[in-house]
Formats: structure tokens, C-alpha cells, sequence
């Protein structure tokens, strides 16, 4: 109850006019440059620090803009992410399978009002487990170590046999095109240079939103293309605007569970938004996934990964916050700006700045009351923007992609290699390949591997060590159970007609 | 299509900018890191000062480590009078292992550091080694039995601050047991968690942990003792092993903008490592004062390549 | 056909990766895995896939017929001439070209695609360098 009371404290903070209105700006802020492809939540919260410091604004209110900033760039990527299959971040990829496949159908209306209503419990369930379990939380993080997050990976991989559509042959293949995209550049763990073939702007690796930018959003452009001369463009249809009561009450499970799971993988320094999102959505379509439309337009599809994503976000803000130690990019980002700010994060933030930590709990969660207040009323704008004549809109959309991966890289190297993967994406899709596949292995990827070798070379390379602790056992428990359980399922069940991840149109 | 397009290009064409386009501050890296950090403060700084023309721009080219935007200013602004480049050690690091291709340091030219950061090691507060001497005597019974984690790749920063500690200790580098992970914080959990023994990071990143009392800072790789918290914490010096890490920050500036340009850049800097307002920026940042300009920071850079060349070829990481 | 031709080429990268990932040399080992693992996995992931995908081919896609790959020939080139140009040319060259281009292989007129052009190149300029701050390229032909 102790937290209760501190937090009608920190209502007390956030709703003072300044801070209502950082909310508000940052949350509008957010939403429209999130929704530029390419520039996610780092990026947006980055350009923005120097001038938040040069307005001089107390930290409490600074950090309540910056988090505004961060929910609001979020959302604002799943805009784009729905109407335009331009995914700008890994945890947006799974939101484009049903998300865009919905707006297909001339539903993007219900798709971007579902994301905005799931990422607005999403947001504020963990709000809620920010305020009660942020110190037992921080404890628990600290104890998982690189053998924990290798189990983690194998269950997150486990889970891709549902991203891999009809064929797993095909998954698999998939799957093993983002591992090797995963492998480019310099090695941290030997320092040796792989795959670059001697080309310097490699050695960092594939950058994700070349990739992801590339596959999804510039083969889609080829696709467009393509169905334009056979005649068979569907012109985008507006449709209904808002969700149906009866999709909101069979999203209500749906949303719960993405939540919860989301909030416990955010805690979890390096896991992430990413994790959290494909985890949420392979989860419920194993849980819910009766007909097998999951990958078609299912909207709990979109309902799953956007309240987990968000709720990642917010379980990130506990290790940065009491730890002191960034989660992911976005934190990392926010923990600069906060040494900056005079505010040292770690364990006795709480005690020493009362008012700042739980200020921005209560601001986070009157930030999420904006997001949807702002957002619902705009969901009829957006959807109405697809019904600009074709030949401005994509390539519009089409340069605006380009434009930003290069603001952000100033490497027009990356706007080449690009399009070389948009013609792969088009073969891909042509071919029946399923694409999600290859964001999981490239993001997870290094995770896995990381850890992998991190846990080697703490043990001296017994392999007993991966399986020491109760956490990692539960994690390959689960692994194991979801490899198993859904073909048994199956049997007792007719089979699912095949859900095609590639069919375009 | 082609006669619409041949419009358009006129069109555009006719409106090109005038030529000056105010300063540039090239990033290495993404946002939000030390680099950028470096160019955004130092940008609004000199912009408040009025030493430059406009905001200064800064611009992230992220890639290698830092090699893709030394490598853009050696081919594509060898003369451009405008632009800084932001450098720390992680620079002089890279240039010593090679790791920019053919390009050495001579490639640019060094305009000046304007402050700096100290390097640390730490254990846990519960942790039985007390100071520097009792790591460096495990060490010597057994150069395996510490597992040392950092934010850096191996043959990085945090990776060469212990194998340098170690190697004037008289113990083989090569045997150091070191672990890399995704930036510092992620190091500091490992060894909060109790996964590694040893953390090797910067002076601010262990602060708050220092605050909480569940970090003992070992030492300090500095020329003298800190202030603030750790001004209890002795220096490597103390145990008689000579290892500074100057996790300096500063500038490069293209290597052919004549002497008339660079001699202004260095003017540049020595005011604005003058003024009230960089001191206050740069304790903002968490920044400890160290300022070398023109042939001093030259000769600072040559120096410390050809110490890190020594290093690293020593321990086999090069030939 | 399409089937065993990708079975083929999957195959084929699989060898070029494993045997590449063969060369690896490593100076400094901090860790018993080494960085030639994944690698080597994810070759025989891809050789395995490849051969069953290769020797059970299930799906022959329609390809398109010539027009459409004239549309998209001219789609993926206007990508990289927006590439190409940037630095030298400029934004405003670059991306009104680019967008133009894409915007005839919709089926735009001349007048609208030239439109489209230069006022998507007008509204990104604004966005990204007005507003956000973000500098991009005005072309090195035109500034020095």
C-alpha cells in the first residue's frame, strides 16, 4: 500500500499544468516521428535531448517529455508499420503480418484503433507493475545471466515454427538468412572481421532498418508494381474507422496476456520490445489460434504484439531506473539524458528523488491516456491518407523511407544494399518464403550467439553451465513444451488451413 | 517522362544553395553516444560563444567503429575548412590495430582534446579483493581465475585497460580471462549478478552503484586521484603500475585545410576550453578537465597509436 | 522449376558460407565457441533446406509477364538513382528523379509525375531539414 500512496504522490507531480503539457508534446511529438520510417524511438528521443537541455526544463519534467516521446514514437512506428508495411523497428516486424494484412482488407481503420487501445493497456497495465514490482523486479534481473538469456533465445526461437506460414522448410531457410545477415561484421568476441569482404562499411554489421526497410517496404513497392500492370490493383478501401465492440471484447484475453508477458521481458536488460512482441504473438496464436488466421488479418494478431511492445517499454524504465542500467538502445539513449539532467540513476533513486521516479510513473500513465485520446480521433486521417492516387502515395512513402535511413546513416551504401534486399524480399514472396523469419534470426540472432559464447567463456566451456540454474531450466522447459504441445494439438484437432505470410495482395 | 524530368532537374538546379553552409560536426557514430554526445555539446557551445557562423550541425555517420567517417573525411572533405570530426581513444585504438584500412593517423590532422573521463576496475562490494594489489595477486597464482567483463569487444577499450594493467604487472595478457558485452551497464550487471568477478568501464558509469555501496571501485587509471565520490580510490600509480586510460574526447579536422585553417580550429578550441560555459557543459557531462590543443595534442595522438600498436602487437592481436 | 533453382542457389550460399566461415583465423580466443559456429550452423540449415526444397519442389508462383517486369526494372532503378545521385547531385535532383520515375511506372502522366516529384522532394526537405534538423546532401557538384 506504501506504493499507493507514493504514487497518488507522483499523480500530485505529473498532473501540474507543465507536466500535463510535456506529457501532451511529448506523446504528439512522439507519434509523428515515430511514424517516419526508419526513425524509431532512439532516434527521435537523440535529436530531441540537446534541445530539452537547452530549454532548461527540471528533470522531472524533462524525463516526462522523453518518455512521452518514447511511448509516442512507438505507437506512431505501428502507423506506419499497418497502413504501409514499413516496419521501422524489430518489435514492429510482427505488427505488419496482420496489421497490413488487415488494411489489405480495407480494415486499417480497426488495425491502427486495436494498436492504439492495446498499446494504451499495454501501457498502462505496466504502469501498474512499475508502481508495485519495480524493486523485486530490479533483483531478479540482475540474476539472469548469459545462460538465462541463451534459454530465453531457444524459446523465442522454438516459437518460430508459427512465423514460418505453410512451410517450415521454407521457415527454417528463412530463419537461417537472418542468422548468417546476423553474422556480418566484426566479431566482439575475437575481434576478427566476418563476411565483410574487405568492405569497411560493414564491419558494423546489417544494419536492421536497411534490412527490414529493404525486405518489407521496397519489395512491397515491387509487388505494387507488378499487380498495377496485371490489373488487379485493389484500391484501398476506407471501410469502418473504429474496432466493433465484439472485436474489442475478443481482444481483452489477448491484451492481458501481451501485457503481462511483455512487461516481464522488458525488464530484462537486452531482451526488449522485440523479444516481447514475437513472444506475445507465436504465444497467442498458439493460445487462440483456432481457425488459423493468425498472418491473414487477424486483429488479435495486432492486439498481441502492440500491448506487449508497449509494455516493454515501460519494463525497461525499471532496470534504467534502479539499476542504473539501459535495457536497450532507447534506455541507453535515456540514460544519457538523465546523467546529463544532474540525475544519477541506480538503486537509490527511488529515496533520493521521490518525486522524479514516481512523477513519472503517474506521468506515464496520463501519457498513455493522450496517446489514445490523440490517436483514436486521427485514425480516420490516416486511414483516409491511402486513398491518394497510388503514384503519389508510394512514392511518396518510397523516398521518405530513403530519405531517413540516410538522415539517420548519411550512407548511401545502405540505400544501395537496400534495394538489393527489396529484390530479394520480391523473390522471397514470389517464392513463398516467409519474411518475419528473417528479422527473428537477424535480431535475435547475436543474442543468442553473444550469450552463447558469454556463458562458454564464464564456464571454461563446460556446457553444464546452460543448464545450472531453475530460471534457465523453466525457459528450456518451455522451449520443449512448445515444440511438442501444438503437433500434439494438432492431432486431435483438424488441421488449420496453411496461413500464407507472403501472399501480398 | 524524359522531357518532365529534364524540367524538374532545371528547376531544382536553378535554386542550388550559396556555397557556405555553416559548421558540421561529424559523429562517428549513432545518436546518443559519447561521440555525438561530443559534437552536440561542443556544437551548442560554440554556437553560444558566437565562434561559429550558425548551430552547428551535427552529424551521426555511424560504421566501423569510426573508420567509415574517417574514411569520408580523408576522400570526400580532405579540404572542407567547415567540418570537425568528433575522436576519443576509441580512434587512436582503431588506427593502431589497423582496423581503418590503409589510413594512419597522419591522415588527418589533430586539433585538440577538451576534456576526458578516467578509466576504473571494480568488483562487488562483497567481493574478497580489497584493492588492486589483491586482483593483481590472484592473478599472478592463477591468471585464470578472474573473469573480467566489459563494455567493449575484445581488443576494445575496457578489454586493453586490464591487459595493460596486467602486462606491467609481469603477467602474460594473453591469459586474462575477459568477457565483452553491449555497453557498460550490461558489463556492471554481469558482475552485480555475480557472473564475473572484475568490471572494467569508466569513471561515471559506476557512480550511482558506488552511491547504492554495492561497488567497490579498485582503482583509478588516472594521474592522479579523482574528486567526488571516488577520491577515496587510489590510482594505479599507487601500486606502482604505470597505466593511465584517458578516455579523452575531442577533434580531428581534415588533413588539407592548410595551416591558415587548422591554426583557427586550434584558436577555436583554446577558447572554447577557456570558457565558463564549456567548464559548466562539461561537468554536465560528467567530464574530468583535460585540454591538449594543436602540436601538443599531435604529438599526444602519435604517442599513444604507437603505445597501442605495441600493446596489441604484443599480445598477438596484430602482426 | 523455380523451386529447384532456389533449392540450388541455397545450396550453393551455404557452401560459399561454410567455406568462407573456414577461414576465419583467430588471433585472441576469450571464448571455447568461437566465432566460426553460427556460421558453420547456419550452412547446414540452409544446404538442408535447400536440398529438400530442391528435391520436393511444392510451389511454381506465376512470374510476371514482360511489361510488369519493365515497371519494376524501373521501380528498383529508381531506388538506386536515388542512391547514386544523392551526394553528388543533391537531394532535390536525386529525389525529385527518383520520385518521378517511380511515380511514370504507376502510371502517372508527365505533369503529374513531375509534380509528384518535386513537391514530395519540397515536403521532405521541410520535414527532415527544417524540422528535424537532420542535414541532407545539396550536392557536391553544386557547392564547390
Amino acid at each position: 500500500m506504501d506504493a499507493l500512496t507514493h504514487l497518488m504522490g507522483g499523480f500530485a507531480v505529473a498532473l501540474r499544468p507543465l507536466n500535463l503539457g510535456l506529457a501532451f508534446g511529448g506523446v504528439f511529438v512522439g507519434t509523428f516521428v515515430g511514424m517516419l520510417p526508419g526513425i524509431g524511438p532512439i532516434n527521435a528521443i537523440a535529436i530531441l535531448i540537446p534541445v530539452i537541455f537547452a530549454t532548461g526544463l527540471p528533470p522531472e519534467g524533462a524525463l516526462i517529455l522523453l518518455a512521452g516521446i518514447y511511448y509516442g514514437s512507438q505507437y506512431g512506428n505501428s502507423i506506419s508499420t499497418i497502413l504501409l508495411n514499413v516496419p521501422g523497428t524489430a518489435s514492429a516486424v510482427v505488427t505488419a503480418l496482420d496489421g497490413h494484412a488487415m488494411t489489405r482488407q480495407g480494415r486499417a481503420g480497426p488495425a491502427l484503433a486495436m494498436s492504439a487501445i492495446a498499446s494504451f493497456v499495454g501501457g498502462t497495465a505496466s504502469v501498474f507493475g512499475l508502481v508495485l514490482l519495480a524493486p523485486v523486479l530490479a533483483k531478479w534481473a540482475i540474476r539472469f545471466g548469459p545462460a538465462e538469456y541463451f534459454a530465453l533465445m531457444v524459446f523465442a526461437f522454438s516459437a518460430l515454427s508459427s512465423l514460418a506460414g505453410g512451410s517450415l522448410v521454407r521457415g527454417l531457410a528463412a530463419t537461417a538468412m537472418g542468422l548468417f545477415l546476423a553474422t556480418v561484421g566484426l566479431d566482439p568476441n575475437s575481434a576478427i572481421p566476418r563476411f565483410t569482404f574487405g568492405q569497411i562499411k560493414l564491419l558494423d554489421g546489417m544494419d536492421f532498418v536497411v534490412v527490414t526497410i529493404g525486405l518489407f517496404a521496397v519489395s512491397e513497392v515491387l509487388q505494387l508494381l507488378e499487380d498495377t500492370e496485371a490489373g488487379r490493383e485493389v484500391q484501398a478501401k476506407v471501410g469502418r474507422v473504429m474496432v466493433s465492440a465484439r472485436e474489442l471484447t475478443s481482444t481483452g484475453w489477448t491484451m492481458a496476456r501481451g501485457s503481462v508477458l511483455g512487461f516481464f521481458v522488458g525488464v530484462l536488460p537486452g531482451a526488449g520490445g522485440t523479444i516481447a512482441s514475437f513472444l506475445a504473438y507465436t504465444t497467442e496464436q498458439r493460445v487462440v489460434d483456432r481457425e488459423g488466421t493468425f498472418g491473414s488479418g487477424d486483429i488479435r494478431g495486432v492486439a498481441a504484439p502492440e500491448s506487449a511492445n508497449n509494455a516493454a517499454a515501460t519494463g525497461a524504465m525499471i532496470p534504467l531506473l534502479t539499476l542504473g542500467v539501459p535495457g536497450s538502445g532507447t534506455t541507453a539513449v535515456l540514460l544519457g539524458a538523465l546523467l546529463g539532467l544532474g540525475v544519477t540513476p541506480g538503486p537509490l533513486l527511488i529515496q533520493e528523488e521521490p518525486d522524479l521516479f514516481w512523477g513519472l510513473a503517474a506521468s506515464m500513465y496520463v501519457g498513455n491516456v493522450f496517446l489514445l485520446l490523440l490517436n483514436l480521433p486521427l485514425v480516420g486521417l490516416f486511414v483516409r491518407a491511402l486513398t491518394a492516387p497510388r503514384w503519389l502515395l508510394i512514392p511518396g512513402v518510397a523516398a521518405l523511407s530513403f530519405v531517413a535511413v540516410y538522415a539517420v546513416n548519411q550512407s548511401p551504401f545502405d540505400l544501395v544494399l537496400m534495394t538489393g534486399f527489396g529484390v530479394v524480399g520480391y523473390a522471397m514472396r514470389k517464392l513463398r518464403f516467409p519474411l518475419a523469419p528473417v528479422i527473428l534470426g537477424l535480431v535475435l540472432g547475436p543474442l543468442m550467439e553473444k550469450n552463447l559464447r558469454r556463458s562458454m567463456a564464464l564456464s571454461g566451456g563446460e556446457w553444464g553451465i546452460l543448464f545450472d540454474s531453475p530460471v534457465a531450466l523453466t525457459l528450456w522447459g518451455m522451449a520443449a513444451a512448445s515444440l511438442v504441445i501444438p503437433p500434439l494439438l494438432a492431432r486431435r484437432t483438424p488441421l488449420p488451413p496453411e496461413a500464407d505470410l507472403s501472399e501480398v495482395d | 517522362m524524359r522531357r518532365s524530368t529534364l524540367i524538374a532537374t532545371v528547376l531544382v538546379a536553378s535554386c542550388a544553395p550559396p556555397a557556405s553552409r555553416g559548421w558540421e560536426c561529424i559523429a562517428p557514430a549513432n545518436a546518443g553516444g559519447g561521440w555525438d554526445l561530443t559534437c552536440r555539446t561542443a556544437g551548442q557551445v560554440l554556437y553560444e560563444l558566437g565562434e561559429a557562423p550558425g548551430l552547428v550541425r551535427t552529424t551521426n555517420m555511424p560504421g566501423a567503429g569510426g573508420g567509415v567517417a574517417y574514411a569520408h573525411t580523408v576522400a570526400q572533405r580532405n579540404g572542407d575548412t567547415e567540418v570537425l570530426v568528433a575522436a576519443s581513444p576509441s580512434t587512436t585504438l582503431r588506427l593502431a590495430q589497423g582496423q581503418y584500412g590503409r589510413l594512419t593517423e597522419d591522415d588527418v590532422r589533430w586539433v585538440g582534446a577538451v576534456g576526458a573521463e578516467y578509466g576504473v576496475l571494480a568488483v562487488a562490494a562483497d567481493a574478497p579483493w580489497r584493492t588492486l594489489d589483491d586482483v593483481i595477486a590472484a592473478w599472478r597464482d592463477d591468471p585464470g581465475s578472474l573473469v573480467v567483463s566489459g563494455g567493449s569487444a575484445v581488443a576494445g577499450q575496457d578489454h586493453m585497460k586490464v591487459l595493460l594493467l596486467a602486462h606491467r604487472a609481469g603477467i602474460d595478457p594473453r591469459k586474462i580471462r575477459y568477457v565483452p558485452f553491449d555497453g557498460g551497464g550490461e558489463a556492471m550487471t554481469a558482475l552485480l549478478g555475480g557472473f564475473v568477478h572484475v568490471f572494467s568501464g569508466e569513471a561515471s558509469e559506476v557512480e550511482g552503484q558506488l552511491a547504492a555501496g554495492r561497488m567497490r571501485v579498485l582503482t583509478v587509471l588516472a594521474p592522479e586521484r579523482l574528486g567526488g565520490r571516488l577520491a577515496g580510490v587510489p590510482t594505479a600509480h599507487e601500486s606502482g603500475l604505470d597505466v593511465d586510460w584517458v578516455t579523452w574526447r575531442g577533434f580531428y579536422v581534415p588533413g588539407e585545410i592548410g595551416d591558415e585553417s587548422y591554426g583557427r580550429w586550434v584558436e577555436v578550441m583554446r577558447r572554447l576550453g577557456a570558457s565558463p560555459e564549456w567548464e559548466k557543459a562539461r561537468v554536465t557531462n560528467r567530464l574530468e578537465e583535460f585540454f591538449l590543443v594543436g602540436d601538443e595534442f599531435t604529438e599526444f595522438v602519435r604517442a599513444q597509436v604507437e603505445d597501442f600498436r605495441e600493446m596489441s602487437r604484443e599480445i598477438g592481436l596484430i602482426p | 522449376m523455380s523451386d529447384r533453382v532456389t533449392g540450388a542457389i541455397l545450396v550453393g550460399l551455404a557452401l560459399a558460407i561454410g567455406l568462407e566461415a573456414s577461414t576465419f583465423e583467430v588471433a585472441f580466443l576469450t571464448d571455447p565457441v568461437g566465432p566460426k559456429a553460427l556460421p558453420y550452423l547456419v550452412a547446414v540449415i540452409l544446404a538442408g533446406a535447400g536440398a529438400v526444397i530442391a528435391l520436393r519442389p511444392r510451389t511454381a508462383p506465376e512470374w510476371p509477364g514482360r511489361p510488369a517486369w519493365r515497371r519494376m526494372g524501373g521501380g528498383a532503378l529508381s531506388f538506386l538513382v536515388f542512391a547514386v545521385l544523392l551526394e553528388p547531385a543533391g537531394f532535390f535532383v536525386a529525389c525529385t528523379l527518383c520520385v518521378a520515375l517511380m511515380s511514370t511506372m504507376f502510371g502517372a502522366s508527365r505533369w503529374q509525375s513531375a509534380a509528384a516529384g518535386v513537391g514530395v522532394s519540397a515536403a521532405l526537405w521541410g520535414l527532415f531539414v527544417r524540422i528535424l534538423a537532420l542535414p541532407l546532401p545539396l550536392g557536391d557538384l553544386w557547392t564547390r
